[in-house]
């Protein structure tokens, strides 16, 4: 197959665009430094996840054995109902005076068995909504802190971008975008932190990172 | 001092090539730092598979376009981000060269064409790479490489007549 010719239009629109422009130093400078920073993040990184995983990996062998124990054990074991589980589930069997007087709880089943599962379903829904930070990403966020602290702006912002990319919804997405504007900042990209700090402002409207903000701002000025 | 590994260095000597490669494809001059820094994650990464006996340009190439198209997917899910974008005001930058203003044309005739036949175009007709190349870098068929070539053009040059007669237009 062979390739049909540009129109002498577009050749004669295209021809002065074939070459490369060089970039500024600063900016390769930059992007170099980051290159570099994101090697040695991944290298971290792969170090800490390749460590725990058989550990990972027993734990989770002895919980799944331990909980299929205990759940087939209260099968065997059976043992004498307690008196919310009588009312939950009533037997033909006679029962204790006591507790079949109870009249609060002799009314509970009909309303319980209608709202657990519903409960049960805003409770996993919640949960997703606001991840709780896991020691992975408290690291990561603390390393990204630290590089702020000693001016390694262009490291914390390889390390915030390995976050976003492990953690896109994380538990400390606030805590990420406020260093994400102190880095830009701190890297003298004003433009690009004003509008980081535009989109967090958006996002997080109440936050006590604002303020900080605002220091930096009037700094600026 | 940065340590040098195979893929650094390749980073290092191509590092024009990837931003340029980055701006063809319509990445955002304020993403294009943070897809390049992502383009060498990648590139660190399919290193292994890399054949060193083809061209690095075209394999650089096709690396951006995945983290480009990545990047678009994630803008498309994050519609409240998109939509808080702030305009930079004000005019310009001073140096209103010719040459930078033709630039700017075909960039805004190029941003008209949807990426995956972008990619095809700016490969073959900007940067000459052969067809066969074009489309081993995309992991494409031959023949899509082939179609999606002709009708970006077709595109482009629909796109460069509207874009010349909207700046025509007082």
């Amino acid at each position: 197959m062979k390739t049909p010719p540009l129109s002498p239009e577009l050749e004669a629109l295209l021809a002065p665009h074939r070459g490369i422009l060089p970039l500024a130093p600063s900016v390769e400078a930059r992007a170099l430094a980051r290159a570099a920073a994101a090697e040695s993040l991944e290298a971290g990184a792969a170090r800490v996840i390749a460590r725990p995983l058989w550990a990972f990996a027993v734990a989770a062998g002895i919980v799944l054995v331990a909980g299929a124990g205990a759940y087939a054990a209260r099968g065997w074991i059976g043992g004498p109902p307690s008196p919310r589980q009588v009312h939950v589930a009533p037997s033909s069997a006679p029962r204790a005076p006591a507790v079949v007087s109870d009249p609060p709880e002799a009314e509970a089943p009909a309303t319980m068995t209608q709202e657990t599962p519903r409960r049960r379903r805003m409770v996993r829904k919640t949960s997703t909504a606001t991840a709780a930070p896991t020691n992975a990403e408290l690291q990561l966020l603390r390393d990204a802190r630290q590089d702020v602290t000693r001016g390694d702006f262009a490291r914390a912002l390889a390390v915030i971008a390995e976050h976003v990319r492990r953690f896109r919804n994380g538990g400390l997405v606030e805590e990420r975008e406020a260093l994400r504007v102190k880095s830009l900042a701190g890297l003298g990209r004003h433009e690009e932190a004003h509008r980081a700090a535009a989109q967090f402002h958006a996002r997080f409207p109440h936050s006590v990172f604002l303020s900080t903000f605002e220091r930096m701002n009037e700094a600026d000025r | 001092m940065i340590r040098k590994d195979p893929v650094l260095e390749a980073y290092q000597q191509e590092i024009s090539y990837v931003f340029h490669a980055l701006r063809w494809l319509g990445a955002r001059p304020q993403e294009i730092e943070d897809l390049a820094q992502e383009l060498f994650i990648a590139l660190r990464r399919s290193w292994p598979h890399f054949d060193s006996s083809r061209p690095l340009r075209p394999y650089l190439f096709g690396v951006a376009f995945r983290v480009v198209s990545m990047q678009r997917r994630k803008r498309k899910r994050e519609v409240t981000f998109a939509s808080l974008e702030i305009r930079e005001g004000g005019p310009g930058p001073d140096d209103a060269l010719q040459a930078k203003q033709a630039r700017a044309t075909v960039m805004r005739a190029l941003e008209r064409i949807p990426l995956r036949r972008r990619a095809v175009l700016v490969m073959h007709d900007l940067e000459e790479v052969p067809m066969k190349q074009v489309a081993v870098a995309l992991s494409i068929p031959l023949f899509t490489a082939y179609s999606r070539l002709r009708k970006a053009r077709k595109e482009l040059e629909a796109a460069i007549r509207r874009t010349g007669g909207e700046a025509s237009k007082p």
